[in-house]
């Protein structure tokens, strides 16, 4: 079971600076490395207050009161973990190798990212299999992650996954990164983007692209066959066909990236062709995901 | 349309193999991709596009195979077999003589045969041909011409020359055109034997184009007027050439005022000549006859006949100088010579010629006097000055010397002079007066006496202004000198419709068509008249045959033209295109 690591070396060193941004304020329960608006325990200072009655004694600032005869609580920034949930579509249309290799890399990339700050993070795949949903905290468990996602098998579900995404969503996480293809129609979509914003504040929709699908490389007479749907079908490849195909690709994400926004979704195109250090130190810290 | 070579059928081969190559090439690799979601509406508008966009992406086949169909067609060699007259060198004969005008349905034989003519020059297949005309001079149109239109024009402008056609001088015409090639004689003309053409040589066919045998004629054979004292006489031949018996008015009317002198209904036998006379009609200038009658034939049923004196003989005084006889000869004038006693005898109708004085008052017919015997000359010495007048049209009096001059008479006209002394003179009456001996003068050895005497002869023999009667066509020197200012004649018909016009007596052919004519130039009118050959005046029956080697072969023999140019021509195009289709797309369209 134990491949050999899908990302360069010494990847978790390198990306161990960065962690997730997010605006959002949603946090988990437990105690966890990020600042949080609640006060709680850590030790950055927030603000004095009065003291009333029912608060606890243990937080009357005493020097305070010593110099001004009044009981004033001092407050510090309570410290809280993130949530964070990665649904990654496994519908056979992501079984391209360079494709589905480079969800993967996302996806570790993303987990080591969460867990390396203490945060929680839970992981699923969209899939008609009950598979236990992968759900940790803690820096300790990047390695597991990182073999669980390498080992994972090659996508099989024939189910679109549009229609199975919102089983596998986490509620309440602060950032819920959903790595597809997009390759659905805008329907589809629609219906499941519109039940998104429900589950979590900040979403993001990465959307991996292969290379020969944004610009066909292929030329001559060919059957192109659905790897999810198994359709036929034949084309002869000629300029204005590779045209016509390039304008209805654009129009689909056009329209998809409308529908992102409508419901407040950032989106992130990612190509094959680009590395994933690329990716990670380029594409989305200039889209400010992560810093 | 047939091939040429069949047998480069085998090359129907290339374009089956490229047909063939489409076919096959047409094998789908499979290819896996994510989604083939994009592909289906693209592949779905591709299906529904329009039948000219299809033929768009398509076009490179669709052109290779045109070209290469095109290719097996011009390598097949495909002709057009038309049909085409038979001979290689082909000459047209159209008699333009009068008779030709006989019309049978409603349209002439002349006409008839220009429409064969139009349609035969469609068969001609780029053969050169000759067209040639009839009459006194047989004349080339076309010579060795393939270009179909200019021959199908010239067709068209052919007129009937009413000359008659001198079908033997036209025979030999023709011989000197051949040039011992197959050649196909076409005649267009009316009646022709078998035994007028020559058929020496094996290598001509003869094609005589007759017209229908069924033409009815009846025609005034001869017309004739005479002066008497009693008034005119006049005779009338009319012939009916038909086998039924005609039935008409024969009428006859003054020239001048269109005046109907005689009417009379005639009843001419079939096969058979009536003879008509009349007597004391009334003086006129001119009688015109004409014959209501029905027949197919209408030119020779109206004959003009212009009364005039005409002086045929000319006598001259045996006293006069032997030259002057010598001068008529050398004009090919018959001249008597009469002793000076027996000048007073002579009937009315003769010249002249004496230098007796008194014979200016005694002589009915014209006088040309040379010298007098009257009076004495006087010695002059001068150059001669002449008035502009018709007998001088060809006699130049420049460089003649005279000595000595008699003295003129009193009132006459003076038409030429030595230092304004009168030297020729003309009287009232039109006599000719030279006042001057033979003996006195270097005229006699000058060409310009003989032409002198001739022109004076032609005046005096026709008094009145009439020139006489010609027939069509016909070119006569006449000795005419136009007026000043004009500088020509011009020929008008009675009904002053101009015709023609020419510079001097020299020049003058009478217009084709019969009847009255009017010569003007200036103030001066002369009329003449045009009348119709004897042998235009019958019909004979058509005759339509063909002679010679290629007559058994048929009239029309099947010529091959290629249509490989119009194979060729859109290869080289297609090929153009294609390879602009080519240039645009790339070879996986």
């Amino acid at each position: 079971m134990n491949q050999v690591s899908i990302l360069p070396e010494d990847w978790s060193a390198k990306i161990g600076r960065l962690q997730i941004s997010t605006k959002s304020k949603l946090r988990g329960h437990h105690k966890g490395s990020h600042r949080s608006m609640r006060f709680g325990s850590s030790l950055d200072f927030s603000d004095f207050r009065e003291y009333h009655p029912g608060d606890d004694v243990r937080q009357i600032d005493w020097n305070v009161f010593g110099r001004t005869d009044k009981y004033f609580i001092k407050r510090f920034l309570d410290e809280q973990e993130m949530r964070v949930h990665i649904l990654l579509d496994s519908t056979k249309s992501m079984r391209e190798e360079k494709k589905w290799r480079l969800a993967r890399q996302i996806t570790i990339s993303l987990g080591q990212l969460v867990l390396g700050r203490d945060d929680h993070l839970s992981f699923a795949i969209a899939t008609d299999e009950r598979m236990a949903p992968f759900r940790r905290k803690g820096a300790v468990y990047r390695k597991a992650f990182s073999s669980y996602i390498t080992n994972l098998r090659e996508p099989s579900s024939t189910n679109s996954f549009t229609s199975q995404a919102l089983q596998h969503i986490a509620k309440d996480c602060t950032v819920l990164f959903i790595i597809s293809d997009g390759l659905e129609s805008i329907d589809e979509w629609e219906k499941t983007l519109r039940k998104l914003p429900r589950f979590s504040q900040d979403i993001r929709l990465i959307l991996v692209q292969s290379s020969d699908e944004v610009a066909p490389s292929y030329a001559g007479d060919l059957q192109l066959i659905d790897l999810e749907t198994e359709n036929r079908i034949n084309v002869s490849v000629s300029g204005r066909v590779i045209e016509d195909y390039e304008k209805k690709r654009q129009q689909h994400f056009m329209e998809l990236d409308a529908l992102c926004r409508r419901f407040g979704i950032h989106t992130l195109k990612v190509e094959t062709k680009d590395d994933i250090s690329h990716i990670l130190f380029h594409q989305m810290i200039r889209s400010n995901w992560i810093n | 349309m047939g091939f040429g070579q069949l047998a480069f059928l085998w090359t129907a081969i290339i374009p089956i193999t490229v047909l063939l190559y489409y076919f096959f090439r047409k094998k789908y690799t499979e290819k896996t991709i994510s989604s083939t979601m994009f592909w289906e509406t693209v592949m779905k508008e591709t299906k529904v596009s329009p039948y000219l966009q299809y033929l768009q992406r398509n076009a490179l086949f669709y052109l290779q195979m045109l070209a290469l169909i095109l290719l097996v067609f011009a390598l097949l060699q495909p002709f057009l077999k038309t049909q085409a007259i038979a001979g290689e060198q082909i000459i047209w004969v159209v008699d333009t003589s009068a008779t030709m005008l006989a019309t049978s349905n409603g349209e002439s034989v002349f006409e008839g045969h220009k429409r064969e003519m139009l349609t035969l020059s469609e068969q001609l297949a780029g053969k050169p041909l000759t067209l040639m005309t009839t009459g006194e001079e047989p004349t080339i149109l076309l010579r060795d011409e393939t270009n179909v239109s200019l021959i199908q024009s010239t067709i068209k402008k052919l007129e009937v020359k009413y000359e008659e056609e001198q079908l033997p001088k036209m025979l030999d015409f023709t011989e000197s055109l051949l040039r011992g090639k197959e050649t196909a004689i076409y005649l267009f003309t009316d009646h022709i034997e078998r035994t007028e053409l020559p058929l020496e040589n094996e290598k001509i066919t003869w094609f005589v184009k007759g017209a229908p045998d069924n033409l009815e004629n009846v025609a005034i054979l001869r017309f004739g007027a005479t002066v008497s004292e009693k008034g005119l006489s006049a005779l009338a031949q009319l012939s009916n050439d038909t086998t039924n018996e005609k039935q008409g008015t024969f009428e006859i009317r003054s020239m001048t005022n269109e005046e109907i002198v005689v009417k009379e209904d005639v009843i001419i036998p079939p096969n058979e000549i009536v003879s008509l006379s009349f007597k004391d009609l009334p003086n006129e200038t001119g009688l015109v006859a004409r014959l209501n009658i029905e027949d197919d034939y209408s030119v020779d049923n109206e004959t003009t006949v212009l009364l005039q004196q005409q002086a045929s003989q000319t006598y001259v005084d045996g006293g006069l100088h032997q030259l002057v006889v010598a001068a008529f000869q050398a004009m090919d004038i018959p001249v008597s010579s009469v002793p000076s006693e027996q000048l007073t005898d002579l009937s009315n109708e003769a010249i002249v010629v004496t230098n007796q004085t008194n014979q200016l008052s005694m002589s009915k017919s014209p006088v040309l006097l040379i010298g007098r015997n009257d009076e004495n000359a006087k010695e002059v010495n001068g150059v001669i000055t002449t008035e502009r007048d018709d007998v001088f049209a060809y006699a130049d009096m420049k460089d003649i010397f005279v000595s000595h001059l008699y003295p003129p008479f009193q009132g006459f006209e003076t038409i030429a002079r030595v230092n304004d002394e009168p030297f020729i003179q003309r009287s009232d009456r039109g006599d000719l007066i030279i006042l001057a001996d033979i003996q006195m003068t270097d005229w006699p050895l000058h060409p310009s006496f003989p032409l002198f005497l001739w022109s004076a002869r032609e005046q005096m023999s026709s008094t009145n202004n009439s020139l006489g009667t010609f027939s069509p066509n016909e070119r006569k020197p006449l000795s005419l000198v136009a007026d000043e200012v004009e500088a020509e004649w011009e020929v008008y018909s009675l009904k002053d419709e101009y015709i023609a016009t020419f510079q001097n007596g020299g020049q003058f052919s009478a217009p084709s068509k019969p009847g009255l004519y009017v010569l003007k130039s200036g103030l001066s009118e002369k009329q003449f008249a045009v009348e119709l050959e004897q042998q235009e005046k019958q019909i004979e029956k058509g005759t339509t045959f063909a002679i010679g080697t290629a007559s058994e072969e048929g009239v029309e023999e099947t010529v091959k033209t290629s249509l490989l140019p119009w194979f060729l021509l859109p290869l080289v195009f297609l090929l153009l295109i294609e390879w602009e289709v080519q240039r645009r797309r790339g070879f996986t369209n």
